[in-house]
């Protein structure tokens, strides 16, 4: 826990009046200017002093947004607890530490007092996908008199992982996708159809899909596929190759990730496949989490192109085209309920 | 209270408490202080665009700035003209005007940091030239209002400049109006007020530590010491019919002496008597020209001063200082406070001056330098001792200690020269040459004694005295009119007359001025002197005794005594004079010394004293008191978490039962499993996190026992004891299968 004690520029004038009033008393031996320097310089020992007591007994903590994209604003959440049994807290700065370094970003708390808490939030964008560290919290009070702005960091390491940018995708091709699902509609796996087999609960799979039985017998929760599901099911494969440039990468990434959360959102099962990995389709938020988190982690491979083993509708390529349809077996593109006659490509 | 009216009410009350701090010193004019007044109330309804008055005065700035400008140009002109003389009442009102349009014109934080600012000033250079206690109440005052004006004069700023935005994921951050701050109750309430005054009572005490413990070394590198201007009084000639007259206009204290004699004497009537006896002797004067006395400096009137053992011992010529010259003197301590004078005062004849001890690297030393008569000065420079010094220092303040003799050192006989000198008539006055010599040839072979007694009885005989003598008239030497046309006069005409007629006589004389008696103070323990008690006298060289007192003037009325509330007053003034003023090191070295003396030398073998006795019944009830505290807080914890089944006034801890001493135990076997309780658990998130994975994982037992147990403690629904029975035979089985696993 570090602390700093910098005076301000109000303060560095008062220190400067108060040394010259001291000077003043002892050079010239005016009595009464003693008092008034004892008066300056108490009022600086009480500055410390209560700025002490003004950062102690506090606790902070994070409440972070539960997605983040790249160069979309997010509202950081800051709790702030005063843990002190009588005296309130005024005028208290809360900072996030990134590398042990501040953010441009800061909540304010004018009076929080003895044992309460209070939430208030910061705006902040972050342009680079991936993992992001939060070192911990730079406290900083200049109560009560603006002369110091005393600071004492707090660590408090969090990690956060920043999705990619939500590239915009072209109109043609949200025409080409199915409709969001109606209220009314079912947004899950179908319940209806030849039973296919059994797989792992995921987050987001409706829990009357679990076949209770298996199971129990298991130790795992184990939720049913039925052949229909198959028929609503997106699979994407985006090409990562590694010899793509870095801004071309970065903006097939992006609609790699717009596309996973449009077909998500119009209710599919979405898959992706890459270099070296392959998620198999599915639904619910925690699949669509799984899927971003890939791609903001994703980096340019080599080795052998991606192929999907099941049906795919749409490929990124590593230059950021993106083609709608399964070069493999163009006819079977509709059956995601995708339309187009002719793969639509974007520049 | 409102957040904002608040801080406008301690931003205004910070001011007045430096009007108040300037207002001790005196020099602030009544109307200069009323026209300040009338501004600050006016400018209290002007707030940043809040009324009519506000849009108005917006309206005027040009008018009321070319004003003001206009006000400050005068005050600076005032000020010029007065130069080099120092005069620091313009300035003052210079800083009041800056300070009124201040508070005209409060738009945004830098006006109050101004108007901060400025009534700092006030306060410091009021702090440069008060002599009174009073201002340590301003001071007092001053310094709680400026705490919590700082204070809230920061949070204001806070609030507005920086930080109450509100944000949003889907729009850019927007400020927000903080007019509802501003004006909330709950921001600043009682219990920040009296928390900030703790604080500012703290820096008021710190004030007085600083003050009091930082050493008075003193440098004098930069400004030197602190000198006062050579103000003209009784310093180098008197005018008859002027002193007199002015002195007697005065009521203010202007010299104390703490004397031991008069401490020591029965009563306090005695003292008053013998206070009433004293003559505080100052300038001397040997030379009278058409009613002015004059110093003639010539060199064998020169007063001798020799420097020894940190004193300086003072003589004339002819006389005979010895070894133990201060045997037998009375030493006192005199301060003076208000003379216009460079003239060491001290009762009767001074023989040495101790003077305080020189600061480390002053610039220059202050000394006592000789004068003419005996008479000596205080005079500040490189070469003080040699008189060849900066400049003269005047009384306006000034401490030391004399010791004096009723009568000079031992004098044979007085320097042919210096008796020729003290028998100096001016051209004219025959009638009172004659009138002299008659007086003196009347006596026989008399000696001076006698020729003295006849000259008072003569002068007393046929004149009166009166603060108002009649005018004279023009072209005739006022004492001879006062001799022989109009004898009606005060003292300076009765001494003046005495003197000139002394020397007609034959008895070498010479013209004194200075104070007789003073009050006692009671309180404080000393002799006060007011301006109205100057007098004059002369000085007679009497054979054998050497220069003798000669007071011709009539006794006169005792004067009033000051009330009980001056005389409180005046102590007070002393004190701060004495302790807060002239508060040297030579004062911490006493206190210091008196402090090691109070604690009885801590030696081996020296019992300790009195303070240390206190001190160590201080630790003991201070330690007796945290340890009540400590039983009532255990108390209040027993009444709050123990007694609640007993409802409200239950007093008596609630009594432990079976369920109790079941939970109690079962914490305990938990605990040596290796499931304890942690600090911050309540029963409850203990019994969820043992049910969620523990030795109760597949048991309901112990949540059972929790809630009895609450149920018991917080609500006071004991179960029956076969209920309590079965329930731990329950949790024995489940504890003890957990344990075999």
């Amino acid at each position: 826990m570090k602390r700093r004690f910098p005076p301000t520029r109000e303060g560095w004038w008062f220190l400067l009046a108060t040394l010259f009033v001291g000077a003043v008393a002892i050079d010239a031996g005016i009595n009464l200017f003693f008092l008034t320097f004892g008066m300056m310089a108490c009022l600086l020992a009480a500055n410390w002093l209560m700025s002490t007591v003004g950062l102690g007994g506090l606790r902070v903590r994070r409440i972070l947004p539960p997605v983040i994209h790249a160069g979309t604003p997010y509202l950081m959440g800051i709790a702030l607890e005063n843990r002190k049994r009588r005296l309130p807290s005024f005028s208290i700065e809360v900072e996030d530490l990134v590398e042990g370094r501040p953010i441009d970003k800061r909540c304010y708390f004018l009076k929080l007092p003895a044992g309460r808490s209070q939430e208030t939030s910061y705006r902040h964008t972050i342009n680079r996908r991936g993992r992001h560290k939060l070192s911990g919290f730079r406290l900083a009070t200049k109560f009560p008199f603006g002369l110091m702005a005393r600071a004492r960091e707090v660590k408090d390491a969090t990690e956060m992982v920043v999705y990619p940018a939500l590239a915009a995708l072209p109109p043609a091709l949200l025409r080409g996708l199915p409709s969001p699902p109606t209220p009314a509609r079912q947004q899950g796996p179908s319940r209806q159809g030849e039973l296919a087999g059994l797989r792992a609960f995921r987050p987001g799979d409706d829990p009357r899909g679990i076949h209770w039985r298996t199971s129990a017998r298991r130790g795992m929760l184990l939720v049913r596929e039925h052949e229909d599901d198959e028929g609503r099911e997106a699979t994407i494969v985006f090409d990562n190759d590694a010899r793509s440039g870095a801004e071309a990468f970065e903006l097939a990434v992006s609609r790699t990730a717009a596309l996973c959360v449009e077909l998500a959102r119009r209710g599919l099962a979405v898959g992706l496949v890459t270099r070296g990995s392959e998620v198999a389709p599915s639904a619910g938020p925690g699949h669509l989490a799984r899927l971003l988190r890939l791609l903001a982690f994703i980096a340019p491979e080599a080795g052998p192109p991606p192929r999907a083993r099941r049906r795919a509708v749409a490929r990124v390529s590593p230059d950021g085209e993106l083609h709608l349809g399964n070069d493999n077996s163009p006819n079977r593109v509709g059956g995601a309920g995708l339309r187009p006659a002719e793969p639509i490509t974007t520049p | 209270m409102r957040f904002q009216a608040a801080h406008k009410l301690v931003t205004y009350l910070l001011v007045l408490s430096a009007l108040a701090a300037l207002g001790t010193t005196g020099v602030l004019a009544p109307g200069n202080a009323i026209a300040f007044l009338i501004v600050c109330a006016c400018s209290f309804g002007v707030d940043a665009g809040s009324t009519r008055l506000t849009a108005a005065l917006d309206r005027a700035a040009g008018g009321v700035r070319a004003a003001t400008g206009l006000l400050l140009v005068a005050i600076v002109w005032r000020i010029w003209r007065r130069m080099p003389d120092a005069d620091l009442a313009p300035a003052f009102d210079l800083v009041l005007v800056l300070l009124g349009y201040k508070l005209l014109y409060r738009r945004n934080h830098r006006d109050y940091v101004h108007i901060y600012a400025l009534s700092f000033i006030l306060v410091l250079v009021a702090s440069t030239i008060t002599a009174t206690f009073l201002f340590v109440a301003a001071f007092a005052v001053y310094v709680v209002l400026a705490t919590w004006a700082l204070i809230l004069f920061h949070l204001r700023r806070e609030m507005e400049e920086n930080y109450l935005v509100r944000h949003s994921a889907q729009a850019p951050s927007q400020k927000v109006g903080i007019g509802r701050i501003l004006g909330s109750r709950r921001v600043v309430g009682r219990a920040f007020f009296a928390t900030t005054f703790v604080v500012a009572a703290a820096v008021f005490v710190g004030a007085l530590a600083v003050f009091a413990f930082v050493p008075r070394l003193g440098a004098g590198f930069v400004l030197g010491a602190r000198a006062q201007p050579n103000l003209i009084g009784l310093s180098d000639e008197v005018a008859l019919g002027r002193y007199g007259t002015a002195a007697g206009a005065r009521h203010a204290v202007v010299l104390r002496a703490t004397l031991p004699r008069l401490r020591a004497l029965g009563s306090e009537a005695a003292r008053q008597d013998a206070a009433e006896q004293l003559y505080f002797r100052g300038a001397v004067y040997d030379a009278y020209d058409s009613g002015r006395w004059l110093r003639s400096r010539r060199p064998e009137l020169r007063t001798v001063i020799d420097e020894a053992g940190g004193r300086a011992f003072i003589h004339e010529l002819g006389e005979l200082p010895t070894p133990d010259t201060l045997a037998g003197a009375e030493r006192q301590e005199i301060e003076a406070v208000g003379i216009p004078a460079t003239v060491l005062f001290a009762v009767d004849r001074p023989v040495a001056i101790e003077l305080p001890s020189k600061r480390l690297g002053a610039a220059g030393s202050v000394g006592v330098v000789p004068r003419w008569s005996g008479e000596a000065a205080l005079r500040v420079g490189d070469d003080a001792q040699n008189g060849v010094g900066d400049g003269f220092v005047t009384l306006a303040h000034a401490h030391y200690v004399a010791y004096s003799r009723p009568r000079a050192l031992a004098a044979p006989a007085l320097d042919a020269r210096a008796r020729l000198d003290n028998l100096a008539l001016p051209e004219g006055l025959q009638r009172l040459k004659e009138l002299g010599t008659r007086l003196g040839s009347g006596q026989g072979d008399g000696g001076d004694s006698e020729k003295i007694t006849a000259v008072i009885d003569w002068l007393r005989s046929g004149h009166s005295y009166t603060t108002h003598p009649p005018e004279r008239p023009a072209g005739v030497d006022p004492v001879d009119d006062f001799v022989f046309s109009q004898p009606v006069g005060h003292c300076e005409f009765f001494a003046s007359a005495a003197v000139l007629l002394l020397r007609a006589a034959g008895v070498p004389a010479r013209y004194v001025t200075g104070f007789r008696g003073g009050e006692w103070n009671s309180i404080g323990g000393y002799v006060a002197v007011r301006g109205e008690r100057a007098h004059a006298w002369a000085e007679a060289f009497v054979a054998g005794t050497g220069w003798t007192r000669v007071d011709a003037t009539p006794p006169a009325d005792a004067l009033a005594p000051a009330g009980r509330l001056d005389a409180t007053s005046d102590a007070l003034d002393f004190f701060w004079s004495r302790w807060v003023v002239g508060y040297d090191l030579g004062r911490q070295r006493d206190l210091a010394h008196q402090a090691w003396h109070g604690l009885g030398h801590f030696g081996p073998g020296e019992p300790p004293g009195r303070i240390l006795l206190a001190l160590l019944l201080g630790a003991a009830l201070t330690a007796l008191g945290f340890a009540v505290r400590r039983v009532r807080r255990r108390h209040a914890y027993g009444l709050r978490f123990g007694a609640a089944s007993a409802g409200a006034g239950a007093s008596a801890p609630r009594a432990e039962g079976a369920i109790d001493r079941l939970y109690r135990r079962t914490l305990g076997r938990l605990s040596r499993l290796g499931w304890p309780r942690r600090p911050n658990e309540t029963p409850h998130e203990y019994a969820s996190r043992l049910q969620a994975a523990g030795p109760f994982a597949k048991d309901a037992a112990f949540d059972s026992l929790t809630a009895r147990y609450a149920a018991a403690r917080f609500g006071g629904q004991q179960p029956a004891d076969d209920t309590v029975a079965a329930l731990g035979r329950t949790i024995g089985d489940v504890l003890s299968r957990s344990q075999q696993n």
